[in-house]
Formats: structure tokens, sequence, C-alpha cells
């Protein structure tokens, strides 16, 4: 099986360095794609000082998952099997990566969800509310189990990469709408328990209001997605 | 519709016919796009000449004043033209999305050799 590990970066010099070398200690096997979303910081140095590490550069800021979408392409043009994805922040521990693909045997999308078995996660309330919001929404609609809509840390097969590289793939927020697209393909789409380290707690007023808008964007989406034929 | 009236609509939809071509002609403005907007020009004139085509409008639509049934009008053609505009704007990105993950692909870098599978 040919297995593709995948960060999407953005100026994130100081941490995708600790990440990459992680996983390289873990699975010197694996080749990894890190895709710099533009980065006005030295990304791409550090990730061109480590060898076997491939490197793809966008020519302008397309938002996470315009550079998901890139890995994605690259991955099923190069006939790959199954990619995982996780954060170039130091977010997600690459010693999960052996467990998404240990499910990959009866799924076709696995998502690690910092919700299930015993978490200590903390989050603030209102983003709590939203993740259970999206959640229940997200089981109503579609009957999916989702604890954690919002979870970057994903493994996908190659039935789910040729639906992700098409046209209309959302290029800020691909969450809890992308999962729903998958399961309208029919694909299916399991959860397992991970650990994940605390992402810093976003404050102020345009994080504020960026949340608002995540939360409506989403539920719009949603529901796009399920009126379109699958 | 007194003739001062008919004088300014007329020579203003003439003005605004010959200045879309003119950009058309200059290649600002490509000819697909200058369909609405001529024919923007030509409906002006119509109403100019068939007065009683707008009146006939004004009655159908339940309005009291010829005058409304043109603000009505007018809102809704740009109403209508905006979210023509957002529609080119969502297949332009699409299209630039798609362009820059090509050239992206084109120049990917490599360091060293890939690993072994």
């Amino acid at each position: 099986m040919k297995i593709l590990i995948v960060l999407p970066a953005r100026n994130e010099a100081g941490n995708i360095g600790a990440v990459l070398d992680r996983i390289a200690a873990l699975y010197p096997d694996y080749p990894v794609l890190v895709v710099d979303d533009a980065s006005i910081d030295e990304t791409a140095s550090v990730v061109l000082a480590r060898s076997g590490v491939n490197l793809i550069r966008l020519p302008f800021w397309m938002g996470y998952g315009g550079a998901l979408q890139m890995a994605y392409k690259y991955a099923y043009r190069q006939g790959y099997d199954a990619i995982v994805q996780l954060d170039a922040d130091g977010q997600h521990d690459p010693a999960s990566i052996q467990d998404l693909l240990a499910q990959m045997q009866n799924a076709d999308v696995v998502v690690g969800s910092r919700f299930l078995g015993s978490s200590d996660y903390r989050m603030s309330s209102v983003r709590r509310f939203g993740c259970r919001l999206l959640s229940f929404l997200g089981k109503w609609l579609t009957g999916m189990e989702i604890t954690d809509p919002t979870s970057g840390l994903q493994a996908l097969n190659r039935n789910a990469l040729g639906i992700a590289v098409q046209d209309h793939y959302p290029m800020d927020y691909p969450d809890l709408d992308v999962l729903i697209l998958m399961h309208r393909f029919r694909l299916k789409v399991v959860e397992i328990p991970v650990r994940m380290a605390q992402s810093p707690d976003k404050t102020g007023m345009h994080e504020g209001l960026q949340v608002w808008y995540y939360a409506f964007k989403m539920i719009l989406s949603i529901f796009v997605m399920m009126l379109r034929k699958a | 519709m007194p003739l001062n009236q008919r004088i300014f609509a007329c020579s203003l939809a003439l003005l605004f016919f010959v200045f879309v071509i003119d950009l058309a002609r200059r290649k600002k403005l490509r000819v697909e796009y200058s369909v609405l907007w001529c024919l923007t020009s030509v409906s002006i004139l119509v109403f100019v000449f068939w007065y009683d085509s707008l009146v006939f409008l004004t009655g159908m639509i339940g309005a009291v004043l010829p005058t409304t049934t043109l603000f009505i009008m007018g809102l809704m053609f740009l109403m209508f033209v905006n979210l023509h505009f957002s529609v080119k704007l969502s297949e332009i990105s699409e299209q630039v999305k798609n362009l820059a993950h090509e050239i992206a692909l084109l120049s990917i870098k490599k360091e060293g050799p890939e690993k072994p599978e």
C-alpha cells in the first residue's frame, strides 16, 4: 500500500521541523509531502533542510482547504493508495498515524477525535458548543457519529481522494461538510480516539467574528452539500 | 411623458449605448458582457418611445406611478447583475485555484531522493 504523509503549512517555521523529525523517526519508510501555503517565514527552508521531504509551494495564499486539496491532487496523480494528513503546528501527534492507518482496512476516511475516549482536551465553551452543534447536525442529517467535526488529523484512501480532488472543495474550512460529502458518496467514515496537544485559544474581536462566520458558513455548506447530487 | 423628459432619457440611453460599444471596441469590455448593457440602453429607449408599455407594466405589478416601476426594475436589474457577477467570480476563483495547483505541481521542489515505499 502506497502511503503519503501530508502536512499543509503556513508560517510554521518554528514548529514544522520538530514534527518532520518525529515523523522521520517513527516512519522512515513513508514519504512526506509539505504544502507550503505561501508562507512569509522560513517554513520552506526548514522543510528543504530535511532530506526526503517533498515540498510544494503554492504561488499565493489559498487557505487550509486549498493547500489540502493541492496535496490530494498530488497524491491522487502519483497513484498513492492513502494519505494521512496532520497539522504542521505540532498539535497532532505523529504517533497517531499508525492508529489511523490500522483503521483504513474497514473505512475510507478515518478521523482522529480528541473527544473520544478519556479526553482531557480543554476548549473554550463557545468552541465546545460549536463542535457539539456540528456533531448533532451531522448525526441528524446522516446518522454519522462524528464527535470531533473540526479535526484535521485524518486518513483518506484513494476513493476519498477521488472525491476530494473535484472542483468546489472548500478553500477555507473543509471540516464536517467534507465528511458529509464523503458519506453522500457512500464512503465509510469512522473516528478513532487520539491525543492532541492544546491549540492556542483564539481571543479578540476578529477571532470572535471568525467563529460566527465559520458556524454560518459551515451550516450553509452542509445544507448545500446535502442538496447536491452524489 | 413630457418632451424634455423624453429628450433627457433618450440622450442618456444613446450616450450609454455609445459608451458601451466604445468600451468593447477598445477591448476594455468583452463583447459577450456588452450585450446585457446594450439591452439596457435599448430598454430605456423602448420606454421612451412606447410610454404606454411602462404604464401597462405599472398596472400589472400593482404600482401607482410609472416611476415606481422604473425604480423597481432598476433595482431588480442591479441585483441580478450582481448575482451574475458573483457566479462569474466563483467560476474564475475555481479556475485560478486549479491553475495555481497546476503551477505548483509543475514546480515541485525535491531535496534528495524520495524515500522508498
